[in-house]
């Protein structure tokens, strides 16, 4: 097995924490593990990495000052309204990029560069004054969604599941301060409910900054 | 113990020209020592962490078997050994999804009221006590450390891309890591781990 002083990625910072994102390619991920397979100071920090990326994507946040609420928007016409405008107005943008750059398209949904999921799901994100909106692209194979909200420090603010490529949340009743940072992650499942490709982080608005 | 007395350890307990190999407690050291590296790296492949603790377990076996019939005479291919036999098996559970997906998305539209859930399967590795300790002491840190750590390890940004964030250096960056991490297994009651970063961090100071 591999000691500390011939480790040949002693000086490389980022791989543990690439690793675990996903986002080396397959031939780097496959040498990395090839490696931590013989070298217990790799194995070591993959081990810490991947506890701190469980920490910061845990459901049940426990010292998050951020509220962990699951919305569901108000079903009444006048709500619906304009946010189903919005929603539609979303997913023709996100169409209309998809049809002007088709090579890219094809090439993300079928050929993922990156070991682990595919991080290359588009998303459009929107807001108002009342809601939050978020429409993405359909990648090949995909037949649910899972969308989460997350805070800037990664607590979960919302989560659902939806087969449909865009959602509306209502950001009053998330219940955050002002200026607490919000990115989308959506999660393209196919049917055996594997994720087959990511929008990653995607910043939407500051929920608690009203205009 | 280093990795060179675990595998002349190991050579004792095994040689075939002992009268009697130990092989259960070879058996315990190998799943000691390569179970978490096939579940990490399983879960990893397969993002199911059911199918990686299969694969453990299977994969182990196999190897104990290798071990049994002499097939691995040479215990420093030990590791390469594993890992082959761990990704043929990965490869072996992709084909046979494969084939069961038609089956299965009958079943599943059949049952369309699946509740959601994460299918994060390297953070279904760790328990949930263990994510509750590990935000904890995350929630200990500096919010400038904490701010470090969700650019690297929840946003995936390489040293570059979070320096470029930060407006800092790449060399600020890795030694905050290493220093954030270092804090970090401290509030974890951890000093060995945090030790484990002191090679990694060292070159950039």
């Amino acid at each position: 097995m591999t000691d500390n002083v011939s480790c040949p990625y002693i000086d490389d910072a980022d791989i543990d924490h690439r690793y675990v994102a996903g986002s080396l390619s397959p031939e780097q991920a496959e040498e990395f593990e090839r490696h931590y397979f013989e070298c217990d100071l790799c194995l070591a920090r993959v081990k810490r990495a991947q506890e701190i990326r469980a920490a910061f994507t845990e459901s049940t946040p426990v010292e998050s000052t951020v509220p962990v609420t699951a919305i569901k928007p108000k079903r009444s016409a006048g709500f619906f309204i304009p946010l189903a405008a919005a929603a539609m107005v979303l997913i023709g943008i996100s169409l209309s990029r998809r049809d002007r750059a088709p090579a890219e398209t094809a090439n993300t949904s079928t050929q993922p560069a990156m070991r682990g999921v595919n991080t290359s799901l588009a998303v459009s994100s929107h807001d108002s004054n009342d809601v939050l909106v978020a429409a993405w692209s359909r990648p090949a194979g995909a037949t649910t969604y899972l969308v989460r909200l997350l805070a800037g420090d990664g607590a979960l603010l919302f989560q659902r599941e939806t087969t449909d490529t865009s959602i509306v949340i209502s950001s009053d009743s998330l219940g955050v301060s002002a200026g607490t940072s919000a990115y989308w992650e959506i999660q393209a499942l196919d049917e055996l409910r594997k994720p087959i490709a990511t929008s990653g982080l995607t910043p939407s608005r500051k929920p608690g900054n009203s205009p | 113990m280093d990795s060179s007395e675990q595998n002349s350890s190991m050579d004792v307990r095994l040689d075939p020209g002992s009268t009697a190999p130990d092989y259960e407690t070879a058996e315990r050291e190998l799943s000691s020592r390569f179970g978490d590296r096939i579940r990490i790296f399983a879960a990893h492949r397969l993002h199911d962490a059911a199918a990686a603790e299969d694969i453990a377990q299977d994969t182990l076996r196999t190897v104990v078997s290798a071990l049994r019939e002499r097939k691995i005479q040479n215990l420093d291919a030990l590791p390469g050994f594993v890992f082959t036999t761990a990704r043929n098996l990965c490869m072996h559970w992709t084909r046979s999804v494969a084939r069961e997906t038609s089956a299965f998305h009958r079943f599943h539209n059949a049952n369309a009221d699946v509740p959601a859930e994460s299918r994060d399967a390297l953070r279904d590795l760790i328990d949930q006590d263990r994510r509750r300790i590990v935000r904890k002491a995350l929630s200990e840190l500096s919010p400038d450390d904490r701010n470090l750590l969700t650019l690297l390890y929840f946003r995936g940004l390489s040293s570059e891309e979070a320096a470029a964030t930060l407006s800092i250096t790449t060399a600020a960056v890795r030694v905050r890591k290493h220093r954030a991490l270092q804090r970090l297994a401290r509030f974890l009651g951890d000093e060995a781990a945090g030790n484990t970063t002191d090679d990694a961090g060292t070159s950039d100071r």
